[in-house]
């Protein structure tokens, strides 16, 4: 299920809440649990057996892990590996399994046969590191022994950040799923943070993916420099609105529950460094890698090179985690490199560079990686690359071109301006200087509600571009 | 936030929640959309297979939108939000001048096979292939054969928007260059009917992609010409003109959601001798030119030959006139009722999913001997079928 479908909003959330607040508090958990097993498997139920092995899995082996890290920490260090090694190995079978057949097959003297039935389980690169950290938590002694089934099992699967993230730490919620409080004042925050998110993703989010696909068909036929740029423009501002999108109602969504999940994004295009750019950009997952991968390695004290080893180490790694594809793998080495020089020299220069062209030079890099990101296939990704400097086109713009472009202002605007912090300062201030702005904030909530109604109506499938990875 | 407001927002989510879920479950289900002029969805059945494979949430999805409370409403307001944004379009139906309608995006056919949804682009190959088969079939054919490829409203009714006619232009210029090439019969309409257009003639209608039956007649005279049978052309004027419909909202305007913009008229143009005829429908007679039970409807331009069937005759009892096979599309079937006045007519439907793309043996089996396309070029562009012409 997803949160932008009309099944979602108007018979599973309702029905949810209502038997949420109406059991007793030890029992919701219980229906936590119950009730986003089956948002998961609304969809694709066989995937529930391999979900529910997965967290039956770390759930077991946690015993081993807290058992021995006090008295024999090799053993507890061999059941933390044992149980890495088989969450990773469904990872890497369901997610990688036909890219490594394919790639291998290519050997000589190698052929494996390629599986087209299947399909990649959805948010099993969420769960499963959601899993690993907790796995390693206990190890570290980050947090307590979860001894109740039912609690680790709402950890995994709580449907607001099972399929896309934020990916949350263990040792973040482990109070809260002992013991939280569902105060108004988060409930309703939540529904605020939730309408937010609804609309960025509905609004904005799939109106620039349905200019972006435009663009990029017409590309195909007749390629022009402004319509290179504004495929991948309308791509980069898509993904933005679409996953922090979807991060907002995943935190919103939570506090209607009582949970307080991790930030996600923090206005990543108003970043003047790449190395801005990743503090503000998916913030979880990096979190993630640098917890556990980064530091783990040595992190930065073990002298420069070492430091680029691990963070090549880790670029790869996040590269691959994105999709099983080369493309990946290239745009983590992309952002590799880009963080290396900044770290070498770039970074000591762009200090003293005026600050409109550090927003320049990070926005062009950040564009270009979603060029990298966006085509799977490398012929046409490198064919709009070469348009994008004129290269191989029919002419800077064409007639089509503008055409689009000129109804698409007024929109591409308010996506830009959506962007930054300022519409969030500017209601601030305003509702600071008259007390009467913030009752405008229900009526913009419903008013938000309608809009994506109609649009979720309209369309009545609106798949997330992020559930694939 | 003060508390008061907390309580509002949360009322009102839960108000706008429950109320839509409500709305749902105790409205009865809808059998037919006259809007989108399909039948709604009903609740599916269930059953374990269709429930492991995921097929049953599908279902479930899909019924729950088609029955959702309001359907109608929203996807009108969600049509003038988009005007609002300043788009100009919504569902790739552009707004135009005065309320005409134009369909500006499609779903592209490429030459390798592929189909790429939403876009006002064409593939040049999938044109040429269209054009060789038209080609094909006028080189396997030894009786008169005309080709009438009908224009978008997007070519037609340019003038009403600043969509740019560069590549209807374009398109229009290598389909006539291809024709010609292959020595073809081809009947230009849209130089004719953009002009027409321009001068204030009524020659398509606003929101629905066909052109009227002014238009039709229009489209009549040339091919008549086409047949060097100009001298049998029937005037104007010898028409009694009979307004049938006021309220006529088409297919544009349904794609569109723009529930703002004024209906059709629609007309029929009576010589008086239409009970002489005798029209079936896939081996089904029909009550003559004209269904017009379907004027009671949404879906009016059915009217004319009863809407969609795979073949349509006409003939004149005890007279032997000569036959004309049209391989056709819907644009055919206001055209008909004229045509009918001087030939025994077989209408054969290009678009159907038997296969009427062999041409020389149809015009055999049916006796032909004359022979027309009529098809829409937005076909052309989303379709093989005139590829597959032979």
């Amino acid at each position: 299920m997803v949160f932008s479908s009309l099944i979602f909003l108007f018979a599973y959330l309702p029905l949810t809440l209502l038997i949420y607040y109406l059991v007793p508090r030890p029992f919701r958990n219980l229906v936590l649990f119950i009730t986003s097993l089956f948002f998961y498997g609304w969809g694709e139920p066989v995937y529930i057996l391999l979900m529910v092995l997965s967290i039956t899995t770390a759930y077991a082996f946690g015993f081993l892990i807290g058992r021995y890290r006090e008295s024999a920490p090799r053993k507890a260090r061999a059941a933390m590996i044992a149980s890495l090694i088989v969450n990773l190995a469904f990872l890497l079978f369901f997610k990688y399994y036909n890219f490594i057949a394919q790639n291998l097959s290519l050997l000589p003297f190698l052929t494996l046969p390629v599986l087209p039935e299947l399909k990649l389980p959805i948010g099993i690169s969420f769960y499963t590191f959601q899993i690993m950290s907790y796995t390693m938590d206990l190890y570290r002694g980050d947090c307590r022994l979860q001894k109740n089934y039912i609690s680790f099992g709402t950890y995994v699967t709580l449907f607001p950040q099972l399929i896309a993230g934020p990916i949350v730490r263990y040792r973040d919620v482990d109070e809260q799923l002992q013991a939280r409080r569902e105060t108004l004042a988060d409930v309703s925050s939540g529904i605020e943070r939730f309408c937010v998110g609804l609309a960025k993703k509905i609004l904005v989010g799939d109106m620039m993916a349905s200019c972006h696909r435009y663009f990029q068909t017409l590309g195909e036929q007749s390629p022009t420099t402004l319509g290179a740029w504004l495929t991948v423009i309308f791509y980069t501002l898509h993904l933005y609105y679409d996953f922090s999108g979807y991060s907002d109602m995943a935190i919103g969504l939570g506090r209607m529950f009582g949970f307080q999940f991790p930030e996600n994004f923090n206005y990543p295009y108003i970043s003047k460094s790449i190395t801005e750019y990743w503090r503000r950009w998916h913030i979880s997952l990096s979190t993630w890698f640098r917890e556990y991968v980064y530091i783990p390695l040595g992190g930065n004290r073990h002298g420069k090179w070492k430091q680029y080893r691990n963070l090549a180490v880790v670029w790869l790694l996040t590269g691959f985690w994105h999709g099983a594809n080369w493309n990946f793998v290239l745009w983590g080495v992309y952002f590799c490199i880009l963080l290396i020089l900044e770290k070498a020299f770039l970074l000591r220069w762009l200090e003293k560079a005026p600050r409109f062209l550090r927003h320049v030079y990070t926005m062009f890099f950040v564009v270009i990686s979603f060029l990298i990101f966006s085509f799977v296939d490398a012929d046409a990704g490198w064919q709009c690359f070469a348009a994008m400097f004129g290269f191989g086109t029919v002419g800077i713009t064409s007639a089509v071109v503008n055409y689009q472009l000129l109804g698409w202002i007024p929109m591409l605007a308010l996506a830009c301006i959506g962007a930054t912090p300022w519409p969030k300062r500017v209601f601030l201030a305003l509702s600071e200087r008259w007390r009467g702005v913030r009752y405008l904030v229900p009526a913009l909530c419903l008013l938000a509600l309608l809009l994506c109604t109609a649009y979720m109506v309209d369309s009545t499938f609106s798949p997330f571009a992020y559930t694939q990875f | 936030m003060g508390r008061k407001t907390q309580i509002v927002t949360v009322a009102l989510f839960v108000i706008f929640l429950f109320g839509f879920a409500l709305g749902f479950l105790l409205l009865p289900d809808q059998g037919f959309s006259q809007q989108e002029n399909r039948s709604l969805r009903t609740l599916p059945k269930f059953t374990w297979e269709k429930l492991s494979t995921g097929r049953y949430a599908e279902e479930i999805n899909d019924y729950f939108a088609d029955q959702f409370p309001l359907r109608d409403w929203l996807v009108g307001m969600k049509g003038c939000t988009e005007i609002a944004l300043g788009k100009g379009e919504n569902n790739g139906v552009i707004l135009g001048e005065d309320g005409q309608l134009l369909t500006r995006l499609y779903d592209m056919l490429v030459s390798d096979g592929s189909v790429r949804s939403e876009s006002d682009a064409y593939d040049p190959a999938t044109v040429d292939a269209g054009v060789q088969g038209i080609v094909r079939a006028d080189a396997a054919l030894e009786i008169p054969f005309a080709v009438l490829l009908t224009g978008r409203t997007l070519d037609v009714a340019a003038a009403s928007s600043r969509y740019p006619v560069a590549e209807s232009d374009a398109l229009l210029a290598q389909v006539r260059e291809g024709l010609a090439a292959g020595d073809v019969n081809y009947v230009e309409t849209v130089p004719m009917f953009r002009q027409k257009y321009e001068d204030g003639e009524y020659v398509y209608y606003k929101t629905d992609h066909h052109w009227t039956t002014l238009g039709a007649y229009y489209a009549y005279v040339e091919v008549m010409w086409a047949y060097g049978m100009e001298e049998q052309i029937l005037p104007m004027d010898a028409f009694e003109r009979q307004t049938v419909a006021t309220d006529f909202y088409g297919t544009a305007w349904s794609a569109g959601g723009m529930k703002f913009v004024s209906p059709d008229t629609m007309e029929l143009w009576l010589l008086g001798n239409e009970d002489s005829f005798t029209v079936t429908a896939d081996g089904v007679a029909l009550e003559g030119f004209y269904s017009t039970s379907y004027l009671a409807t949404k879906d009016k331009f059915s009217t004319f030959l009863d809407g969609t069937h795979d073949v349509v005759t006409v003939e004149r009892a005890g007279e032997d006139r000569p036959t004309l096979v049209i391989f056709k599309d819907s644009f055919a079937n206001n055209l008909a009722p004229f045509l009918a006045q001087h030939f025994d007519l077989v209408l054969l439907n290009l678009s159907s999913r038997r296969d009427y793309t062999n041409v020389s043996a149809l015009c055999e089996e049916y006796e032909a001997d004359y022979a027309l396309i009529v098809y829409t070029l937005e076909n052309m562009l989303t379709a093989d079928r005139l590829a597959k012409l032979r």
